[in-house]
């Protein structure tokens, strides 16, 4: 079974055939029905029994109930092709396999005359995920000072950044870009997560910067490397702990001005391997206007540059979830602050400035709770969902598929190429009330 | 090698000051996969009329309107796929029946179209896991959840083909026994019945689908009915006997309201991920061994004690590559060997030429020899002419001088005579 890539490796010896659907007398009766009425509105086909190609679709959605999705129409869009009519026979065959593919099935599907109990199906998988935990991994990237530490201690209500953890004596500003891990769990309602925050002290912040980006990738690589270890693994874990980041919250600078081409290349090499979403840092140094201008400036960029950030609008998606996609990608990328202060009569988080606070939950004030809202309340599942689906497999397809040949006739392999760029990812454990020296480990590239 | 972050020892729980807003995961988890459907795939196996059908159709409580078979058909199993909706969840089942189970008299491999089934799907299902451009996300999955297992009620013991099928479906699916036609015995048989199958279920070992606590009310009796009858206002699925009614739904009649809420009610999930997560594992695991690649995955085997240059492979990976290098030495070994022959008819053609070149010039010199002593006899020949003819022209000259000195005495003698 040697061949092309997409060829399976391992040919099985005897497979039964694929599920068909065996339609019962009532259904076919039903279909034939419709069948009929369609034709009925077709004078010329009262004739000879057929349906005009084109009609088939129509049919085919008033026997699922609107809406159809994209995939049932293009499959039978593809499959009505050729033909110029279509008779019954045709048409229940074509109509068995559209049905195998949806669980929409409108008039066709079967109701329980009394209660039957599957209906809690959607609380019996919440429970499982309640008892199980999710990990959810973030990465931040952006220079020093940008406010990171403290917008991820905004966002989860507690420190979770490693300034909030780390040795009182500080740092300072490391020279080369260096990678720290802090993992908790948080627990809401019993709903745990395990939360990996990743951030990336030194990026943009050398005088020659070429590349700064490339640590990084190389650790985002390394997560998807290990997954894929574990993954293929024969004997391997029924939970694969999941340390692949899900989101990239890049930093971008308040100059007004649009983005540097530094942030440009950073965000060409971060988006094919990890959802990337832009924020604008200190916002709260724009006045609104500018910081329109700013966010169109940007978006203006990242189009140009072919630069997509969260939520992309993919194929798979329902209409209703691409016009939100739609929706949120207008207002990106969004102007966040972060707090430094939270008032003791109201309770109201903001950051105190001589001139006034900013109220950080104000959706007037800033753009973090729309942030908040996308990262966590209504897109963590999907942030999830895209990382294993799209990034990992990208990934994965990239180290599993031979090289282009580079043959010139002899049988050199390139199997070096094969290898993952490997990375020590620095995990920084110490809870900040035990050891008194937190190392800080240099980082290492291969 | 990229180290996994671990927690450290104490662990680090951290307490949020307010609501962040992640337990609305759940929701957004259910809210996908609603989107994407949901499938249940569940078959059935017992014995011909044992009422595989009429449970099915009562757990549902919908007419699935399967064909009854009778006792003369070949092992076979029979799937279909319906839709069932109730409270805008729409579950997308899978039904697959075994037909023929037990009717044969030769009962030895009278589960293996389930069986094979089974595997089939799980053999589907890892092939799509091991491609290259794979689709998991939108994969029908086809693997069967749960199996649910008729046992008629002859309220001794255990038959000997279920009890050879079981152990074989034990390892491969979760397996509900089931006792078929719980109203034709008694309370005390029943209990005497139960008993005696949990304990030859216990002595074989065998791994049977039971969450609840309380085991003693395994394996469970069911009863199924196609029929419906008005009771009381409510349409009622009912066994209507002479004697009496015996009610599908009525607790008191059978186990089978705990069947429909276990299955149903409280387990749907479990049982689909306990086949992703055991018995799937268990299948591609056993697969991957039968192909060739070490168990642990972590020591290749290095003991070539015999010389044997071909070591097992750790993973994945390693297979892909090994098979790769197979094939280009494979395509080089090819192309060395075209070449040889290419090379090998190159020189044929090349001694054929040359052959004919010899030839060819061997004529060319015969031909030549030919010319060349042609010309010589004709110059030889030229030359007597030449010969010949001064020869004749000298003659000539001669004659014609004697002919003149003729002449001329005449002449002269002419002359003589006139003069005197």
């Amino acid at each position: 079974m040697e061949g092309g890539s997409q060829e399976v490796l391992y040919a099985p010896d005897d497979v039964v055939p694929a599920h068909t659907v065996s339609l019962t007398a009532s259904d076919t009766i039903t279909i034939a029905r419709a069948f009929e009425a369609a034709l009925s509105d077709d004078d010329a086909a009262a004739n000879d029994q057929t349906l005009k190609a084109d009609d088939v679709v129509s049919l085919v959605a008033s026997l699922l109930g609107e809406p159809v999705s994209d995939n049932i129409m293009e499959f039978v869009l593809d499959r009505t092709e050729g033909m110029d009519r279509v008779d019954f026979k045709t048409f229940l065959h074509l109509f068995t396999e559209v049905l195998l593919q949806t669980t929409e099935w409108g008039k066709l599907k079967k109701q329980p005359a009394s209660v039957v109990g599957f209906h809690t199906y959607g609380d019996q998988m919440q429970r499982q995920i309640l008892h199980e935990g999710v990990n959810f991994n973030i990465i931040l990237v952006g220079a020093s000072g940008l406010g990171k530490s403290t917008f991820v201690d905004t966002l989860f209500k507690s420190s979770v950044s490693w300034r909030a953890n780390a040795n009182p004596t500080g740092f300072g500003i490391p020279s080369t870009v260096q990678i720290h891990t802090l993992t908790h769990v948080l627990e809401e309602k019993s709903m745990r997560v395990k939360l990996s925050i990743t951030d990336t002290p030194g990026f943009a912040d050398a005088i020659n910067n070429a590349d700064a980006w490339q640590p990084i990738c190389d650790f985002i690589d390394a997560q998807h490397s290990a997954f894929l270890d574990a993954e293929l693994a024969v004997e391997r874990d029924v939970n694969i702990p999941d340390t692949r980041v899900h989101a990239c919250i890049y930093f971008i600078e308040p100059t007004g001005h649009g983005l540097s081409e530094l942030d440009m290349q950073a965000m060409l090499s971060l988006q094919e391997r990890v959802n990337l979403v832009p924020v604008i840092a200190k916002a709260d140094t724009l006045t609104r206007d500018e910081l329109e201008h700013f966010k169109q400036r940007i978006r203006e960029d990242m189009t140009t540059a072919n630069i997509l950030p969260f939520p992309q609008s993919r194929p798979t998606q329902s209409e209703s979830q691409m016009m939100a996609a739609v929706r949120l990608l207008e207002e990106q990328p969004f102007g966040i602050v972060g707090q430094n202060f939270t008032d003791p009569d109201t309770g109201v988080r903001g950051r105190k400035t001589r001139f006034g606070v900013v109220e950080i939950d104000n959706s007037e004030h800033c753009d973090f709770s729309k942030l908040q809202d996308m990262l966590i309340r209504t897109h963590m599942h999907d942030l999830r969902m895209v990382t294993r689906e799209v990034h990992y497999e990208n990934y994965r397809r990239r180290n599993l598929e031979p090289p282009p040949s580079q043959d010139d006739g002899s049988v050199t392999d390139d199997f070096d190429q094969q290898q993952p760029p490997q990375q020590q990812a620095v995990v920084d454990v110490a809870p900040s009330t035990t050891s008194t020296q937190s190392k800080v480990p240099a980082h290492s590239s291969v | 090698m990229a180290t996994m972050r671990t927690l450290a020892p104490s662990g680090r729980r951290l307490t949020a000051t307010s609501r962040v807003g992640f337990d609305t995961l759940p929701d957004q988890y259910v809210n996908r996969e609603q989107q994407r459907g949901f499938r249940f795939n569940i078959a059935c196996i017992g014995e011909t009329a044992i009422g595989k059908s009429a449970l099915l159709d009562s757990l549902f409580d919908t007419d699935f309107e399967q064909k009854p078979h009778n006792h003369d058909e070949e092992p076979h199993v029979e799937h279909s796929c319906k839709v069932v909706s109730e409270g805008g969840v729409d579950l997308q089942l899978t039904i697959t029946c075994s037909v023929g189970y037990g009717d044969q008299i030769d009962r030895t491999d009278t589960y293996k179209p389930l069986l094979d089934y089974v595997d089939a799907q799980f053999e589907e299902y890892l092939q799509e896991e091991l491609k290259m451009n794979r689709q998991l996300h939108s994969y029908t999955d086809t693997r069967v959840h749960a199996c649910l297992f008729l046992v008629s009620p002859t309220g001794t013991c255990l038959k000997s083909m279920d009890l050879v099928a079981l152990k074989k479906l034990c390892d491969k699916v979760n397996v509900i026994v089931v006792i078929a036609k719980a109203d034709t015995i008694t309370k005390s048989e029943l209990e005497r019945f139960k008993q005696t199958l949990r304990e030859e279920f216990a002595a074989n070992g065998l791994q049977l689908f039971q969450p609840e606590v309380d085991t003693n009310q395994y394996p469970l009796a069911v009863v199924g009915s196609q029929e419906k009858v008005v009771i009381g206002g409510e349409s009622v699925r009912v066994r209507q006997y002479p004697w009496g009614i015996v009610e599908v739904e009525n607790d008191d009649h059978s186990d089978f309201l705990r069947l429909r809420n276990l299955l149903l009610r409280t387990h749907l999930e479990v049982l689909r991920l306990s086949t992703h997560t055991t018995f799937y594992e268990r299948y591609r695991q056993r697969r991957l061994v039968d192909l060739g690649f070490a168990p642990s995955g972590r020591h290749t085997s290095t003991s070539g004690a015999d010389g044997d240059a071909e070591d097992v492979p750790e993973s994945l990976t390693e297979v892909y590559e090994q098979k790769r290098r197979q094939y280009k030495e494979l395509m080089a070994r090819k192309e060395q060997q075209l070449k040889e022959q290419f090379m090998q008819k190159v020189n044929e053609k090349e001694g054929e030429i040359r052959k004919i070149e010899k030839e060819l010039r061997g004529k060319r010199d015969e031909l030549v020899n030919i010319h060349r002593s042609e010309e010589a006899k004709i110059k030889a020949a030229l030359q007597a002419l030449a010969r010949d003819r001064a020869a004749w022209q000298a003659e000539c000259e001669a004659r014609r001088k004697e002919e003149m000195s003729k002449d001329s005495k005449k002449k002269d003698k002419k002359d003589k005579h006139r003069h005197k």
